[in-house]
C-alpha cells in the first residue's frame, strides 16, 4: 500500500499539532518516526486512523492515489490500514474470539467457517505465546502490558493488513515479548512483502529487531530530519535537543 | 431445570425453588414471594410488566435478570448466616419506567454483588433506585453495588445507590453511571474495520448479557430480542 501524507495541519483545542506534515512510505517500505514527548508521533497514528478528536485543517492523506480524508475509520481499516495502539485499550464483556470473527467477517463475502477461524486463532495464538484461554477473555481485560501487545499483533496477523502502525511497540515490553512481537512482524512482512509499516518509537531497540528503511525525526508537528538507521544512533548520542535547528522538509509539490 | 411461565391469566403468589429455574413474566403486573432454600440459579425474564417480586433467601443465589420495558420492584432478604447474593440486572427500556431494588442483610457473614446495566432508548425517562441494607446485628457483611444506565439520545435517567448500614463491621461499596458507551471504545472497534452499528451492537451484548451465568438458550432469546430492538 502506497501512503501519501500531503502538507497535513492537524489541530487539538485549537491547538496546531501538526504543522504541514509530509511523508510517502511506498510498498514494502518500513519508515521510522522518532521525536521527543508531545510532538504529535501518536496523534499522526490517530489522524491517519480518522479518529474524530482531532480536527483535519488542511492537507490530505492519500492511500494508492486516492484521498480517504472524507474515509471513516472503520472503512480505512477494510481499506487495510492498521493501528497498533501505544495503549491498547480494555472492552469488558466483549471476548477477543467475538470481536476478531466479527472484525474477520466485516472482510468476507460469507462469513468465516468456525473450524478455519479456530484453527487461525490458535496458531496465531501459538506463535505469539499467548494462553489458548484468552481467546474467551474480555479484550485486554486483565492483560499485563506484554500480553497487550502481543494481543495487538494477533490481531493484524488475522486481519492482514497492507498499511501497519505501530505505535511505541515497544514500550512496556521485556526483551523476550519484544522478541516474540518482532519476529511475528517480520513474519508477516516476509509472507506480505507489499506491506508498508509506519513504526513510532523513542528508542533505538526496537530497530535491532524491525529493521527500517528510513528514520524520520518529527518536532514541532513536522518531520525536520530523514536519515537511515544510522540517524537512530546519532539520537542516542546527540538527543533530541540537537536537531531543533534543523529546517523543516516541505512538500516538493 | 424448571421453567415457569407467568402472565395476566396467572394466580400465582409464591414459589419455592431449591434448584436452578427460569422464569418468564409476560405482560403481568404480579406481586409474588420467592423463597430460595438450596444454592441455585434463577433467570427471570421480564418484558412489558409492573411487578412486585420479592425474594426470601434461606440459600445462596445467583440471579440474572433481563427486563424489557418493565417496572421492576425487588426486596431480597438475606435470612441465613454466610449466604452469598450474586444478581446481575439487564435492562433494555423505551417507555417511562422505574426500577427498585432493596437487599437486606439480615444475618452475619452475608455477602451481596448488585450489578444493574440498562439502555433506554428513545426519549424516556428510567429511575434506578438501589438499596443495601445492614442492620445491627448483621456484622462482617459485604454489601457492593454497581449500576450503569447507557443512552442513546439526550434521555432523562436517574441512579438513586443508598447504602444504609448499622453496623461497624461492615464492607460496602457503590458506583454509577449515567452516559454512553465510551468513544474511544468504538474507536478501537472501528479500527479493526468494525463499522459503527456493529460495534455498538457488541458493547451492547457484552454491556447486557456480559456479566451473566446462563445457558446457550437463554442467551440466544436475550439476543434475538436485543438484535430486535437495537436500531
Amino acid at each position: 500500500m502506497y501512503i501519501k501524507i500531503k502538507d497535513l495541519e492537524v489541530l487539538v483545542n485549537n491547538k496546531k499539532v501538526l504543522n504541514k506534515l509530509n511523508l510517502e512510505i511506498k510498498p514494502g517500505e518500513i519508515h521510522v518516526i522518532m521525536g521527543p514527548n508531545g510532538v504529535g508521533k501518536s496523534t499522526l497514528s490517530k489522524v491517519l486512523m480518522g479518529s474524530e478528536d482531532y480536527k483535519v485543517e488542511s492537507g490530505d492523506i492519500l492511500v494508492d492515489g486516492k484521498s480517504i480524508k472524507d474515509l471513516q475509520t472503520d472503512e480505512r481499516a477494510k481499506l487495510g490500514m492498521f493501528l497498533s495502539f501505544q495503549n491498547p485499550i480494555d472492552i469488558e464483556g466483549v471476548t477477543n474470539s467475538e470481536f476478531l470473527k466479527v472484525a474477520i467477517n466485516e472482510r468476507r463475502e460469507e462469513p468465516i467457517g468456525l473450524y478455519d477461524f479456530i484453527k487461525e486463532m490458535e496458531q496465531s495464538f501459538n506463535e505469539l505465546d499467548l494462553k489458548k484461554e484468552m481467546m474467551h477473555r474480555s479484550v485486554n481485560q486483565n492483560f499485563s502490558g506484554g500480553e497487550k501487545k502481543k494481543n495487538e499483533i494477533l490481531q493484524m496477523k488475522l486481519l492482514k493488513p497492507k498499511f501497519v502502525i505501530l505505535d511505541e511497540l515497544d514500550s512496556g515490553l521485556d526483551v523476550d515479548s519484544l522478541r516474540i512481537v518482532c519476529d511475528n512482524v517480520n513474519d508477516y512482512l516476509r509472507t506480505n512483502p507489499d506491506t508498508s509499516v509506519l513504526m513510532i518509537t523513542h528508542y533505538q531497540r526496537i530497530l535491532d529487531y524491525i529493521k527500517p528503511d528510513y528514520i524520520h525525526i518529527l518536532t514541532n508537528g513536522r518531520i525536520v530530519k530523514t536519515g537511515d538507521v544510522t540517524l537512530a544512533q546519532e539520537i542516542e548520542e546527540k538527543g533530541y535537543k540537537s536537531f531543533d535547528n534543523c529546517v523543516s522538509l516541505v512538500s516538493e509539490d | 431445570m424448571n421453567t415457569i411461565h407467568i402472565d395476566n391469566n396467572s394466580s400465582l403468589t409464591n414459589i419455592i425453588i431449591s434448584e436452578d429455574t427460569n422464569i418468564f413474566y409476560t405482560s403481568t403486573s404480579s406481586n409474588i414471594t420467592i423463597e430460595i432454600l438450596n444454592d441455585c440459579k434463577v433467570f427471570e425474564y421480564i418484558k412489558d410488566s409492573n411487578i412486585e417480586i420479592n425474594y426470601k433467601m434461606k440459600s445462596s443465589l445467583y440471579l440474572n435478570r433481563f427486563v424489557i420495558d418493565s417496572s421492576v420492584k425487588s426486596i431480597i432478604d438475606l435470612d441465613k448466616e454466610g449466604i452469598d447474593l450474586k444478581y446481575y440486572y439487564s435492562n433494555i427500556n423505551i417507555l417511562d419506567n422505574k426500577y427498585e431494588i432493596t437487599v437486606n442483610h439480615n444475618k452475619k457473614r452475608t455477602t451481596s454483588s448488585v450489578i444493574n446495566h440498562g439502555i433506554n432508548l428513545k426519549d424516556s425517562k428510567l429511575d434506578y433506585m438501589v438499596n443495601g441494607k445492614v442492620i445491627k446485628d448483621a456484622n462482617q457483611v459485604i454489601c457492593n453495588q454497581d449500576s450503569k444506565i447507557i443512552l442513546t439520545n439526550d434521555n432523562n435517567c436517574l441512579i438513586k445507590p443508598n447504602l444504609i448500614i448499622d453496623n461497624d463491621d461492615v464492607i460496602a461499596n457503590h458506583s454509577s453511571y449515567i452516559g454512553y458507551f465510551k468513544k474511544d471504545e468504538i474507536f478501537y472497534l472501528k479500527t479493526r474495520g468494525i463499522n459503527e452499528l456493529d460495534s455498538e451492537k457488541l458493547l451492547v451484548k457484552s454491556f447486557l448479557i456480559g456479566n451473566m451465568d446462563i445457558s446457550y438458550e437463554i442467551r440466544r432469546i436475550i439476543l434475538e430480542n436485543i438484535n430486535s430492538y437495537w436500531r
